[in-house]
């Protein structure tokens, strides 16, 4: 089962590799890294986080650096858990958005978000508190990639010597007719 | 021929600088490229950018990519990901027509197999999510403690399920209509989850050992002999006795043996002492003579002293192996008596005590009925608690293990509990089971917000038997009685298949009106039942003999119209608390045969141990002779010891005759000479004459 997870992880990232010197847009990867890092945020088992997936899925970035942030900040979100619990409490407690939690709260199928919770709610307002500028860090991180760091790598001495290895040479084939780069 | 290859169709239109950059430079991601595709186009003389005639087929092969990836990057949501959610909802459509059933029944049937832990067959379950009706034809869930049986079966049930109340996460079922409901039927097949692992069944039930079952209560015909024939095993008097027989004799053989040994060897020294005797006084001429004879019989005295020492210790160590032969022979007393308290409980007569034969009765039926409701109470607890935490385990897993729990905040909402049943309809059972119509409403996970408590009906008939049960759970915060059920059994009939032998009734019939009222109160776990029954046309049929007690019994009965009991129980988790029943009955018994049976038992007793007694009598004959002779054993030992001593006291005559004769010649002796010394004196006194005189 280690195997196969780690089989998924080095596919993921080899699709975020593909992305990042593809002619992708730079906000397709950082809305999916974005996207990633909201629903790692948000406990699962409720429907809210289902329709943020299902948005998720629906919206055009790119899938792998979205699953692949989605593992690597699930990992990290728990230890912020209490924090989100608090952020969370003060929004729920808060006087005068009682009556529209109230009314949230009786409409139907609101109840299966769970947004009564104060991790739940805490870690969705945290969330898409922190989309915009998540998203906007990575748009600018990709472009720096791209015009600096991207041409040096590819024009590298160790680059260049890697790709003459077989097995690598095969690999970065594959890569680029997945890219489809030019 | 090479191919020719053509310009990609996105590079072949004209467009105007605006368009131009909006849809290829735009959408040009990387710089390098965007600058490589902008030095390939031109403007025209219409101010419309095109592409230069001039380009390589080279750089034609590396624009066909680019023109794919300019087409990706439009627009904000992808087709074919569109179509994966178009080709999902078609299948849940499908599934929800052809595999939805039979998918929610696997599903039902593993869930319910892990927390029975047993097969389960559901057959022909449906649900439908627009009606929201949940039915199935017939349930079957083995029982895991007798896999050869169902713990229950259903035939077709059908749950209204209100959806809109589903759809703020509150299950309330209206209506569940569960019919041809049975219990502990038989199954064709095994129903353990794992091959051949067969709880099995233990049917034989432990027989009552009492003796009174068998005999009669009239003294005449009573078989004492039998009873201790049939008890011999645990008669610890009759081992004790035979044991001892058995030391005493051999101890008898041995010490026959012994002691007449040593009376050989005492018997051959009394001979040889004897020759001291020959020893004549008036041999004695000597004072020297006298000694060495006194020497000569002081040497036998060493061995005489030897054989004294043995004979002595040889008694000591006889008397030591009496002693404990005689006091196994001592507790033989004990052991009978403990032996006769044995057979008389074993007898089970009653201690003339009559004022609790009904109640008793009533407590044992009462016991044996309550452990069968115990059984199935323990069942349906073990569930109950497997289904809470389950649902714990799966709220942990919902929001991930390692994820806080956080705090669930409530806002004001229609006072409805997240479970409600409304009504729960049940009909079931058979002839040999008996019919069932049960009825139940208003179960509610949180009963603060139903308005009615949780109530319970009940009819079970079965043959004439009707039993109507009426109970009402409260389970409010502000309730004071937390449960409070009645039970009616009017005109039962009743019959005590085993009658009461220890009144010689052999079968009782009546016909029994019975109520009981229970009731938990809150913060009390414990259920107070009262209980009362009147048994009237009472009918008896009694062993075959006349013997006083079915004399009187008889009389009791035809003067009986009705018997009375009450009884008051506690019940509590881990079972009956308490139990207590008093009827009218019993003081009657207690008044016409209580004093009669009293002194039967003591007839019982003394005539039991006469028995016993002549049972163990050639024993104890036996024993007697046995240590008869020990005793006469013991006589033997102490003569010899006499004789010894007899011997001894012969040498002691003998040397005390020697000196007295040694003494007499040395005074002889000594008078002699002193006679011839003054003689002598008296000679030289005339011979010598003194000067001056």
């Amino acid at each position: 089962m280690d195997i196969v997870k780690l089989y998924i992880m080095i596919g993921l990232f080899a699709k975020l590799i593909v992305a990042l010197n593809s002619n992708s847009r730079p906000g397709e990867m950082a809305s999916a890294i974005a996207f990633g890092f909201l629903l790692a945020l948000i406990p699962g088992g409720n429907l809210l986080w289902v329709l943020l997936f299902i948005l998720a899925f629906f919206l055009k970035h790119n899938m792998g650096s979205f699953l692949l942030s989605l593992a690597l900040f699930r990992l990290i979100t728990p230890l912020f858990d209490s924090l989100l619990s608090s952020f969370g409490g003060l929004i729920l407690d808060a006087s005068f958005l009682r009556g529209f939690f109230t009314y949230l709260y009786n409409l139907p199928l609101f109840s299966y978000t769970n947004f009564n919770n104060t991790v739940v709610l805490g870690a969705f307002v945290a969330g898409v508190v922190l989309w915009t500028p998540v998203f906007i860090l990575f748009v600018k991180l990709v472009r720096i990639y791209r015009k600096t760091l991207a041409p040096k790598i590819a024009e590298s001495k160790i680059i260049k010597a890697l790709k003459k290895v077989p097995i690598l040479s095969k690999l970065t084939k594959a890569v680029s007719k997945l890219s489809v780069a030019i | 021929m090479k191919k020719v290859k053509k310009v990609p169709k996105i590079f072949r239109k004209k467009y105007k600088e605006k368009a131009f950059n909006k849809k290829i430079l735009k959408r040009i991601h990387i710089p390098k490229e965007r600058e490589k595709v902008e030095a390939l186009f031109e403007k025209n003389e219409k101010d419309r950018y095109v592409l230069k005639g001039d380009i390589s087929q080279e750089t034609i092969k590396k624009l066909k990519p680019l023109a794919k990836t300019i087409k990706k990057n439009k627009g904000l949501v992808t087709k074919w990901k569109a179509i994966i959610v178009l080709i999902i909802v078609g299948s849940v459509v499908f599934f929800n027509f052809i595999f939805k059933d039979k998918l929610i029944e696997s599903f039902a049937e593993s869930g319910l197999e892990s927390l029975f832990e047993a097969e389960v067959e559901i057959e022909k379950l449906h649900l439908s999510l627009f009606k929201g009706i949940l039915s199935y034809e017939s349930l079957a869930i083995a029982d895991a403690d007798k896999p050869m049986f169902n713990l229950v079966e259903t035939g077709r049930a059908v749950l209204k399920i209100n959806m809109r109340e589903l759809a703020f996460k509150r299950v309330h079922i209206e209506e569940i209509a569960l019919s041809e409901v049975l219990w502990d039927t038989p199954r064709k097949s095994d129903g353990s989850l794992v091959e051949g692992e067969n709880g099995g069944e233990n049917t034989s039930e432990k027989e009552d050992s009492s003796l009174m079952d068998t005999l009669s209560l009239n003294s005449g015909d009573f078989d004492y002999q039998a009873i201790i024939n049939s008890q011999k095993e645990n008669l610890s008097s009759l081992k004790l006795l035979s044991e001892s027989n058995q030391k005493i004799e051999e101890a008898q053989a041995r010490w026959t043996g012994i002691l007449y040994e040593k009376e050989s060897e005492v018997k051959a020294l009394s001979d040889k002492v004897d020759t001291v005797k020959s020893i004549s006084l008036s041999s004695v001429q000597s004072v020297d003579e006298a000694a060495s004879l006194i020497g000569e019989v002081q040497s036998y005295y060493p061995e005489v002293e030897a054989a004294k020492e043995s004979v002595v210790q040889l008694n000591r160590d006889f008397k030591s192996e009496k002693e404990t032969l005689f006091s196994m022979k001592d507790s033989l007393s004990y052991s009978i008596d403990t032996d006769m308290a044995y057979l008389v409980d074993t007898l089970d007569i009653t201690t003339g005590d009559f004022s609790s034969i009904a109640s008793d009765l009533a407590e044992d039926y009462v016991r044996a009925r309550w452990n069968n409701y115990y059984e199935y109470g323990l069942k349906a607890w073990n569930i109950v608690q497997k289904l809470q935490s389950a649902e714990n385990e799966d709220k942990a897993e919902s929001r991930g293990l390692n994820r806080a729990a956080g705090r669930t905040i409530l806002f004001p909402s229609p006072d409805k509990p997240s479970l409600f049943i409304g009504h729960a309809g049940l009909t079931g059972g058979d002839e040999k089971q008996g019919h069932l119509v049960m009825d139940i409403k208003s179960i509610s996970s949180e009963p603060d917000k139903t308005k009615d408590p949780v109530s319970l009906n009940l009819i079970l008939t079965k043959g004439e038997q009707i039993i109507v049960l009426k109970g009402v759970l409260d389970l409010k915060t502000d309730s004071p009685v937390l449960f409070f059920m009645t039970i009616d059994v009017p005109g039962n009939p009743v019959a005590l298949e085993k009658g009461i032998p220890v009144l010689g009734i052999n079968r009782l019939t009546s016909i029994a009106d019975t109520s009981l009222n229970g009731t938990v109160l809150y913060d009390d776990d414990t259920l107070v039942t009262v209980l009362k029954t009147e048994l009237t046309e009472l009918d008896i049929i009694q062993s075959a003999d006349d013997s006083v007690i079915s004399t009187a019994v008889n009389i009791l009965f035809d003067n009986t119209e009705n018997i009375e009991l009450i009884g008051e129980i506690a019940i509590t988790k881990e079972g009956i608390d308490s139990i207590f029943f008093q009827s009218d009955f019993d003081t009657l018994l207690q008044d016409s045969l209580g004093s009669y049976l009293e002194d039967l038992k003591s007839t019982y007793t003394r005539e039991l141990k006469d028995n016993l007694l002549q049972y163990l009598s050639p024993d104890l004959e036996k024993n007697e002779a046995y240590s008869s002779s020990l005793d006469a054993l013991g006589v033997q030992s102490i003569n010899q010891i006499s004789s010894v001593n007899r011997v001894k006291d012969v040498l002691d005559d003998k040397v005390s005759e020697l000196e007295n004769r040694g003494d007499a010649i040395a005074d002889e002796l000594k008078s002699k000479a002193q006679s011839e010394a003054e003689s002598l004196v008296d000679k030289a006194k005339d011979k010598i004459k003194l000067p001056g005189f």
